[in-house]
C-alpha cells in the first residue's frame, strides 16, 4: 500500500533533489492557494502571475521554510505576499491619476458597483461573487487580504497572523476595520437580511484612516 | 460598528461562493513552470562538483575563448552562420559574468520566507557541448499580448542571431545569461535569441523569411519543444 508522503516529507524530498516533490505538494494545495490568489486580488489573470511569481519563489528558496509553520501556511504566505505585491502595484498605478479625475472617480464609483444593485438581482452565484470582489477591491490591500483568509476561507486569526507576518491583534484590527467599509457595501448579502440594498461606495481617493493599526 | 453588524459582514462574506478549483489553463501554465524550474535545477545538478569559486576559475581560464567567440558573433555580424559546433565545455557559461544577473526587482514572493537568507545561486553552469554563442547577449522580453510589437522590435535590433547554417536537430541546451535552456529546432535561415515570455525563460525563434513575412516562435524553455506562443511580422529589417 502507499503512502503519500506528508507535506514536510515532499518538502524534504525537493530538497534532497527530487524532481517531482515540488510538483506533488503544489498538486495538494493548488486550489486552496488558487482562491485566496484569486480573491486576494480580484482578477484571474493577476492571480495566476501572482501564484507564479509565488512559486518559483518557493521553489527557490525552500531552504528557508525552518519548519516552524506549517509548510501549507508558509506556501500561503508566499502567494499572500505576491498579491500583495500585485495589489500594491496597482493602487500605485490607479493613484497616479488621481490629482486630476479624484473628483470624477468619486461620483462614479467603483465600475463593478457603480449603480445601486436590487437584491432581487443577485440572484446567481456569479453576480454575488463579483460584488463581494468589488467591494474587497475598495479596501487596503492589507485589509483585504485579512479578509480574504479570516472571513471568506476560514483561517484562524493566528494562523493568518502567520501569514501576513503580524500580530494576531494587527489581523483582528484589520478585520474590524475592512468589515466596517464593508458594511453598507454588502447589507443586502447578509444572510437574513435580504431586503436592504448594497450601497455605492465612494471609491478610495487614498489617504484614509485605515492605514493606522492596532497591534494587540 | 456593533459586533452584530461585524457579525453580519462576516457572514456575507463567508457566504460567498466558492471560488472553484483552478482553471485547467492555469494549472497547465504553473505546472509549465514547476517543470521549468526542475529543469534548471536538474541542469544545475548535472555539472558535479561545480561550485562558484570552480566556475570562476574555468571562466578566467577561457578568456581568450571567449573573446574569440564574441569577436566572430561581432565580425560576422548576426544572421550569418556562427555554428554550433566548436562550443565544447570550455566554452560554458561563457561571459555570463560581464552580462550580468538577472535584473529583475527581487519581488515581494521572492523576500518572503521563513526567515534567513535566501540562497545564493550560482550560474548553470551549462551542458556538456552546449553552444554559447547566446551567453553574452540579451535576454529579450516578451509578453503575450504585446507579441507580435515585442518581436517586431526584436527583428529591427537585430537582436536575434542565426546560430548555424546547417539545420538543428538535436535537444542542445545552450547557456545564456540566466541559466541554460533546451534549443529549439532551427533551419537555414532561422534566429534565435534568449527571451523571456511574461517573465518566463523561453527561447524565441525568428524563421527564415517566406513571402515577406517571418514566424516567430517561443519556445519553452524546458525542453525546447513546447510552444508558448506564435506570431507573423513583416520580414524586413
Amino acid at each position: 500500500m502507499d503512502h503519500e508522503p506528508d507535506d514536510r516529507g515532499l518538502v524534504a524530498a525537493h530538497l534532497a533533489g527530487d524532481p517531482d516533490a515540488f510538483g506533488a505538494l503544489f498538486a495538494r494545495h493548488r486550489d486552496r492557494l488558487w482562491a485566496v490568489a484569486l480573491r486576494t486580488t480580484g482578477d484571474p489573470e493577476e492571480a495566476a502571475d501572482a501564484l507564479q511569481d509565488a512559486l518559483v519563489a518557493a521553489f527557490r528558496r525552500m531552504e528557508s521554510y525552518r519548519g516552524e509553520a506549517a509548510v501549507t501556511t508558509w506556501l500561503h504566505r508566499i502567494v499572500v505576499n505576491a498579491c500583495l505585491d500585485r495589489l500594491r502595484r496597482r493602487k500605485v498605478r490607479r493613484a497616479d491619476p488621481l490629482p486630476d479625475d479624484v473628483d470624477e472617480r468619486a461620483d462614479r464609483g467603483s465600475p463593478a458597483t457603480a449603480s445601486t444593485v436590487d437584491p432581487a438581482e443577485v440572484a446567481s452565484d456569479h453576480e454575488r461573487r463579483d460584488l463581494v470582489m468589488a467591494a474587497l477591491d475598495t479596501l487596503p490591500p492589507e485589509q483585504r487580504a485579512a479578509l480574504v483568509l479570516v472571513d471568506m476561507e476560514g483561517y484562524s486569526v493566528e494562523e493568518t497572523a502567520t501569514m501576513l507576518e503580524c500580530a494576531p491583534g494587527t489581523v483582528k484590527s484589520r478585520c474590524a476595520r475592512g468589515r466596517a467599509r464593508l458594511a453598507p457595501l454588502l447589507a443586502g448579502l447578509a444572510p437574513g437580511n435580504p431586503e436592504a440594498p448594497p450601497r455605492v461606495p465612494p471609491l478610495d481617493a487614498g489617504g484614509s484612516p485605515d492605514g493606522e493599526e492596532v497591534t494587540r | 460598528m456593533t459586533p452584530e453588524e461585524q457579525e453580519a459582514v462576516r457572514r456575507a462574506l463567508a457566504a460567498t461562493p466558492p471560488a472553484g478549483p483552478m482553471p485547467p489553463e492555469v494549472v497547465a501554465r504553473l505546472e509549465a513552470t514547476i517543470a521549468d524550474l526542475a529543469a534548471e535545477s536538474s541542469a544545475t545538478a548535472e555539472a558535479p562538483g561545480a561550485t562558484v569559486s570552480d566556475l570562476e576559475e574555468r571562466r578566467r581560464r577561457r578568456w581568450p575563448g571567449v573573446l574569440v567567440a564574441a569577436a566572430s558573433v561581432a565580425v560576422l555580424g548576426y544572421g550569418v552562420g556562427a555554428v554550433l559546433q566548436g562550443s565544447g565545455p570550455d566554452a560554458e557559461t561563457a561571459m555570463s559574468d560581464s552580462a550580468g544577473g538577472d535584473s529583475r526587482a527581487e519581488s515581494g514572493a521572492d523576500r518572503s520566507s521563513d526567515g534567513g537568507a535566501a540562497p545564493q545561486e550560482a550560474d548553470p553552469p551549462g551542458a556538456q557541448g552546449a553552444p554559447d554563442l547566446l551567453a553574452g547577449g540579451a535576454v529579450v522580453e516578451l509578453r503575450q499580448e504585446t507579441l507580435r510589437r515585442d518581436v517586431a522590435r526584436v527583428l529591427g535590433g537585430g537582436r536575434a542571431a542565426a546560430l548555424s547554417d546547417e539545420p538543428v536537430t538535436t535537444s542542445k541546451r545552450y547557456a545564456r545569461r540566466d541559466g541554460t535552456c533546451a534549443l529549439p529546432e532551427l533551419g537555414p535561415g532561422d534566429e534565435v535569441s534568449a527571451a523571456r515570455l511574461d517573465d518566463r525563460r523561453a527561447t524565441l525563434v525568428l524563421r527564415r523569411a517566406e513571402g515577406g513575412t517571418r514566424v516567430a516562435e517561443v519556445y519553452w524553455c524546458g525542453d525546447g519543444r513546447t510552444l508558448l506562443a506564435e506570431t507573423e511580422v513583416p520580414a524586413r529589417r
